[in-house]
Parts: structure tokens; C-alpha cells; sequence
């Protein structure tokens, strides 16, 4: 069947491991296994954080006789992840697919091509909503009492809940796409679209009242009315909870019956949308004017507009940042509440500097951004090689744009928070000593870790954004600094003042900056030899 | 037989890329397609090929229209990029065999064709590498082998000898020939004049969008040489 041949070719150009690696299994198994340990490493992390979170959430709601609320848990995250992959998915995958020159001349029926289209997106999809069930179905389960129906039932029902998602939010991304590209608004109104969208996510998440006496209150409202009023979302609920397998069966029907419509209603647009990617958009654009600049300053620059330029990479780093100037920005507003919550910190014996400190390390980490700007090259990069520029210089670039996209604002969240909080002035001045340091050597870190593990052959940015190992490695190794920075200030706080151990781990941070500068100068151009 | 007649096409609803196209190729004819950047070739082979939908006209290959009947056409012809962007996390024997299954290729004509083409254009050792590893003219073999393993009717091709080597074009050229000894015809868009002017029976030259003179190669260039006339006609149009 030419569903299941396109499906095939599909999914081994976009998910086998040499795409992962970028190169051969047998050609580093040393990457193989590192792959197969962060991704253990990942699995492990959320399982066990998501299995703690919603086997405390199960008891309470268990307690309130409501435990069928986790079952709404299960859909409204199904349908969230379902809802964000898709949103930044479907323009690569089904209204703009890099081989549709390729497809379209093959004597091949529109509706096949989009069928393995969309099962090739769906992929990334199901595995994300797999992943984050799986604890809140533990957790159900271990409440309510094991039986192999209802979760032969959840299995099923998972497979069938994104497909609804699939057909709004594919809408949703041609119509910003439309718009924008119709209007001449650049990138930047979708990215804060996305944004909106993931901070939507973030409220309702963490929309409980710690003040309360029952603390999910307002979630358990927020849930009861998307089981009362989506018709989806309560047949599950039955299917489920009630082993109600015509509720079951209806849902199966209502959403095969959605994706078939939706199949043949979209296959001709979705021709047109791919025909339009030879289009070329004339905009009237402002004259640029051409500015004498340095080496470095056009290197950074050009960093700029690559970020600017990739939904996905601004989605994936630049989170961090938004999160901070928020918190920066919360801290002064809600600054008697952070004190009576910090009063309670306090009670537990925890350092709040210590606690500010690694929360900011924890935000700079997810700006991995030199991990992975050397892959994102791509295609392009026999051009920064062929120009008369030192390895070097690239790559310090590189991290130099990494620092500027983290540290300016990881120095407003740090000294806002710890003005707001009426710290010491010396400790604030310190712990932005240490912040600065940290921001530099996990910088320097992640150009060391693309050079060792770049990616330039993929379809999609997201390859590398998301997918490659660098961006792991990025990621763990600003982590990597701060268990190690965690543990020797365990130590040092000990016996030492709190600034004097904050300046020695901002020297360490010192240290290993100018080892990975040297490192550079010294390794950066044989490395890119190795690439040519 | 590939009938184009009266074949416009806009991309903003103002600039017409192609104007009214009229030709006919018959089968057997080797024809030639030149212009200057951005006059309208890929966009005409594209329509052709029906990657791109065309505002008025008809496209017609052995009857079956390009737009009425998509598959059948299809499955009558092949069509070569200029960028022979294919999987390349495949390689090229299961590229091969993914193109030979969508055209239903039964397995012995498939394993004689593949060795055949593979041999001819020196791919032999290299059909289980992945096509990531291949270089642009490696690409490009690969693709025309794709392109020849069901024996199409209506073969179309962008700059097809743009990254072959001096031996590849040669038995490109050879191939050209056998397939239209067949009763297949070719029709390729280039810039390069000199093998316009050698290898085609007619030949077409376009102005944006517009055919300024199109027949028999012999005829157009008389005494003179094809480069000449093409200038000439790019100054008077």
C-alpha cells in the first residue's frame, strides 16, 4: 500500500538515528550511548517529577471523592501537547514540506501524501502525550485500583484524543502564517503568540491557592467545566472511569470521522499552500543603510536575526529569559507575598540567596543557544568557512550571543527579586558576580559541545533545536555546573561567609571560561577542518 | 505526445511568470528550452510536471490532461529537478526501489534496470551508501536513475547536466537518445547553448514568460550560432 511505502521513507528521514547523530550508529557508538543515557536521563526526570506531582494530586483528589478529575488531567495535557507540536509543527510538515517538488510530479493521490504527512507528524506528538500520561495513568491506577480494561480504554482513547487538536490548531498555524505573510508582520507576533500559549499553560498549571485550605480548588473548578462542556472530553471521561465502551466507540467514530473530513477538506489547500512556497512575497522594505562594523559585532548580529529568524529556536531558549523578566517583574509587584513565602523558606532552613541563585541557574541553562547555533548553520556554513575568519572567532561569537541572550536579564531577575526581598546590597552585588561567571562558562561550554557534536544535515530547524545532541548536552551541561556548584557551596557554606563561597565558585565559573577560551583558540580550527 | 496550449501562469495575480505557451512535442523529439534567469523554464516544467496549478490553458500528456487527470499523466513521465534535494537518509538502491514501487515496478525489470543504470553511470559500487554522502552530481545520477526506472513516456528535465561530469552529460546524451528511439520524448530546460544547439531537434526560447521563437534547431539558427540568435532576440523583444 503507497500509504505505508511513503510512510517508511518518511520515517526513516526523519527519525532514524544517523539524523539524530549525524553519522552512524557504528561510526560513534561513544554518541550512541551518551544519546541512549540522556534520553533515559529525560524519560527518568519527568516520570518520576510528574509521578510525584500527580500521586500527591491523586490523594487529594481522591480525598475530595473526585479522583475522575486525573482522566480530565490526561486529556487536557493529551490535547495541549497535541495543541503546541502541532502549532509549530504543521507548517513544516503539511503546508510547507521541503519535498513536495519531489511528491507532487509522483503519480500519487493528495490524500496519501497527506495521510503519511500527518502520521509523520503525529510521531513526536503521541510520544510527548505517552510520556506525560504515563504517570498521571500510574497515579490513577494507583488510587483507584489496577484493571486492564480501562487502561486498554486510555491507551486507545490517547491515540484518538490529538486528532481533534490536529484539525483546529493546523488551521490555527496556516491562518498566523496567512496572516502574518499577507499583513508583512515578521516572526515575532507568532513567537508571542506561542509564548501566550505556553503561559496560558503555566497559569492554569499553577493556578492553585497555596493560601487555601484545599489548594487545587481552583483547578478542580477549571476541570469539572472541561468535562461538563467538551463533549470529547466527557465521553473519555465515561469510557474510562464507567468501562462505557459505546462512549468509547462514539468517540473513536467522532474523531476518525473529523480526521477523514478534515483529510478531504485540507488535501487541495494544502496543495496550494505548498505551491505558494515558490511564491516570491514582495514586501516594501526599508532602505537598508550600510554600517562600517566590527568583526565581532557583525558576527553577534548576524546571531541576532538567525534567533529572530527560527520559531523554534526562540521557542526553546528564549523561554528562560521571558520567565525571568516576569519573575523580575512579579518580585516587585507581589513583594509582600514573596517575603511571607521566603519567611517560609527561611523556616525550612533553606538560604534564599542560594535558592535565587539556583533558580536563575536553572533559567540560563535552558538558553542553550551555543550548543546549537553552529549547527543551525546547516547548508550554509562552506560560507562563515570559506570567509577569511578564525575558527575561533566564530564560535566565540557564537557564545558571545549566547551571554547576551541570557545574563542581561538573569541580572535583572537576581537583583530584582533580591531588592524586592531587601537583601543585603553586598550579597546582591556577589551573587550578580556569580550569575555573570556562570552565564560565560556554560556559554563557552556549549560552543565546546557543537564543536564536538554538530548537525548540519537536517530537514527542519527543529532537528537540531530539539532533537540533536548538542542540545541535550547544552542543556545538562549548565545543569552539570550547577550540581557542581550546589554541592561545593554545600560544603563551603559550612564554614564560610556567603559572599566570600559565592566568589569562589564565580572564580571556578572564571576558570573554567578561560580553559574553554584557550580550548577554542587552540582545538576550534582543527575541528572545523573535520567538518569540511 | 506533450500538448501545451495556451498555458498562463501568475504568482501575485499581476506578473505573469508564463503567457500563453503554446507547443506541441512529439514523441521522439528532443527539445530544448532556453531563457534568461527568471524568464519562466522551471516554472512551465513545473506546471508540466504538475507541481505548480496554472491560471488558464491546458496541459496535455498522450491525452490526459494535467489537471483533469493528474495520476495517469503522471505515471507517463519524469520529472528532474535542477536540485537533486532527495531522502538522503535513504540510500540510493532503497530510493531506487521506493520509486520503482510507486510506479509498480515488478521486481526483475526493477533489479535489470537498476543494475543497467548503475552501471552505466558508475553507481554500481556506491547503491547501498546513503545519498547524504553523495556528492551534487552523485545526487543528480541518482535521480536520473529514478527518473528512467519506468521508462517514461514525457521525460522533463531542469538544467539536467549542471554537476555531471564531462562523462555523465555524455551518457546522459546517450540515453536521451535511446529513450526517444523508444517513442519517449524529452524536454529540458539550459543555459548552456552549445548543447542546445547539438543535441535538440527544436528548440524554444523564452523572454519573460513569452515564447519569442520556438521550431526546428536547423531552421532557427540557419548559418548563424544559437548564442547569436539568442542575444539577438533577447535585444529585439
Amino acid at each position: 500500500m503507497m500509504y505505508i511505502k511513503l510512510c517508511k521513507v518518511f520515517f526513516k528521514e526523519n527519525f532514524s538515528l544517523k539524523r539524530l547523530l549525524g553519522s552512524s550508529t557504528t561510526q560513534s557508538k561513544g554518541k550512541t550511548i551518551l544519546l541512549g543515557i540522556l534520553i533515559l536521563y529525560g524519560l527518568g526526570t519527568i516520570l518520576f517529577s510528574f509521578g510525584y506531582l500527580f500521586l500527591e494530586l491523586g490523594r487529594v483528589f481522591k480525598g475530595m471523592d473526585s479522583l475522575d478529575a486525573l482522566l480530565t488531567y490526561i486529556f487536557m495535557y493529551a490535547t495541549f501537547l497535541s495543541a503546541f507540536f502541532i502549532i509549530l509543527r504543521a507548517g513544516s510538515y503539511l503546508f510547507n514540506y521541503k519535498d513536495y517538488d519531489f511528491l507532487a510530479s509522483l503519480p500519487l493521490k493528495n490524500e496519501v501524501v497527506l495521510s503519511a504527512k500527518i502520521s509523520v507528524m503525529m510521531v513526536m506528538v503521541y510520544l510527548s502525550v505517552f510520556i506525560v500520561s504515563a504517570p498521571i495513568v500510574f497515579s490513577y491506577f494507583y488510587h483507584s485500583g489496577f484493571h486492564f480494561g480501562q487502561l486498554l480504554v486510555i491507551i486507545i482513547s490517547l491515540f484518538f484524543i490529538p486528532i481533534l487538536p490536529l484539525i483546529v490548531f493546523s488551521f490555527f498555524s496556516l491562518a498566523i502564517t496567512y496572516v502574518l505573510t499577507k499583513l508583512g508582520i515578521n516572526k515575532i507576533f507568532s513567537i508571542i503568540l506561542t509564548f501566550g500559549l505556553l503561559l496560558a499553560y503555566m497559569y492554569f498549571a499553577f493556578s492553585f491557592n497555596a493560601q487555601a485550605e484545599n489548594p487545587f480548588l481552583n483547578q478542580s473548578g477549571f476541570l469539572d467545566s472541561v468535562s461538563q462542556y467538551i463533549p470529547t472530553a466527557r465521553l473519555f471521561q465515561s469510557a474510562v472511569a464507567d468501562l462505557d465502551l459505546l462512549a468509547l466507540l462514539l468517540f473513536m467514530l467522532v474523531n476518525s470521522a473529523a480526521l477523514l473530513i478534515f483529510i478531504y477538506a485540507v488535501k487541495e489547500l494544502i496543495h496550494k499552500t505548498n505551491q505558494n512556497q515558490t511564491k516570491s512575497i514582495r514586501r516594501r522594505r526599508r532602505l537598508t543603510k550600510f554600517k562600517h562594523r566590527s568583526l565581532m559585532e557583525t558576527l553577534v548580529i548576524k546571531e541576532i536575526k538567525k534567533f529572530f529568524s527560527v520559531n523554534i529556536y526562540i521557542m526553546n531558549t528564549g523561554f528562560g529569559p521571558l520567565l525571568m523578566i516576569i519573575g523580575g517583574v512579579l518580585s516587585f509587584v507581589y513583594a509582600s507575598r514573596l517575603e511571607s513565602f521566603v519567611g517560609q523558606m527561611i523556616g525550612m532552613d533553606l538560604q534564599i540567596e542560594y535558592a535565587i541563585l539556583l533558580l536563575t541557574g536553572f533559567f540560563l541553562s535552558t538558553v542553550y543557544t551555543s550548543a546549537i547555533s553552529l549547527s543551525l548553520e546547516g547548508n550554509n556554513f562552506w560560507l562563515i568557512r570559506s570567509l577569511p575568519i578564525k575558527a575561533n572567532q566564530i564560535m566565540i561569537g557564537k557564545m558571545l550571543f549566547n551571554v547576551l541572550v541570557g545574563l542581561p536579564f538573569a541580572l535583572f531577575f537576581v537583583a530584582s527579586i533580591g531588592f524586592s526581598l531587601s537583601l543585603n546590597i553586598l550579597n546582591i552585588l556577589v551573587m550578580l558576580v556569580l550569575v555573570a561567571s556562570f552565564s560565560f562558562a556554560s556559554s563557552i561550554l556549549g560552543s565546546i559541545i557543537n564543536l564536538y557534536f554538530p548537525k548540519f544535515d537536517y530537514k527542519n530547524e527543529t532537528e537540531v533545536v530539539k532533537q540533536s545532541v548538542g542540545a541535550f548536552l547544552g542543556m545538562f551541561s549548565g545543569f552539570g555546573i550547577l550540581l557542581i556548584m550546589g554541592l561545593l557551596s554545600h560544603f563551603l557554606l559550612a564554614s564560610l561567609d556567603i559572599k566570600v563561597t559565592f566568589l569562589i565558585l564565580a572564580f571556578i565559573n572564571v576558570i573554567i571560561f578561560i580553559g574553554g577560551l584557550q580550548f577554542l583558540k587552540q582545538k576550534a580550527e582543527s575541528l572545523f577542518m573535520k567538518f569540511s | 505526445m506533450l500538448r501545451i496550449e495556451n498555458v498562463t501562469k501568475s504568482y501575485d495575480g499581476k506578473r505573469k511568470a508564463i503567457d500563453a505557451i503554446n507547443l506541441t512535442i512529439q514523441p521522439g523529439e528532443i527539445y530544448g528550452f532556453i531563457g534568461h534567469n527568471g524568464a519562466g523554464k522551471t516554472t512551465l516544467l513545473k506546471s508540466i510536471a504538475g507541481i505548480l496549478n496554472f491560471d488558464e490553458g491546458e496541459i496535455f500528456i498522450h491525452d490526459y490532461s494535467i489537471k483533469k487527470q493528474p495520476l495517469q499523466a503522471k505515471k507517463l513521465m519524469a520529472y528532474i529537478p535542477d536540485n537533486p534535494d532527495i531522502y538522503e537518509s535513504l540510500t540510493a538502491r532503497q530510493y531506487l526501489d521506493f520509486i520503482a514501487d510507486i510506479f509498480n515496478i515488478d521486481l526483475d525489470q526493477r533489479n535489470r534496470l537498476i543494475e543497467e543504470y548503475a552501471s552505466m553511470f558508475e553507481m554500481t559500487e556506491r547503491l547501498n551508501d546513503p545519498i547524504s554522502s553523495f556528492s551534487h552530481g552523485m545526487k543528480q545520477k541518482t535521480v536520473i536513475m529514478g527518473a528512467l526506472i519506468h521508462q517514461p513516456k514525457v521525460l522533463l528535465l531542469d538544467e539536467p547536466f549542471v554537476g555531471l561530469d564531462p562523462k555523465a552529460s555524455f551518457l546522459l546524451k546517450e540515453v536521451f537518445h535511446k529513450l526517444c528511439e523508444k517513442g519517449s520524448l524529452i524536454f529540458f530546460s539550459t543555459h548552456v547553448l552549445e548543447v542546445a544547439e547539438k543535441l535538440c531537434d527544436k528548440v524554444a526560447i523564452i523572454k519573460n514568460g513569452e515564447i519569442v521563437t520556438n521550431g526546428e534547431t536547423k531552421t532557427i539558427i540557419e548559418d548563424e550560432s544559437l548564442e547569436n540568435i539568442f542575444m539577438e532576440l533577447l535585444k529585439e523583444s
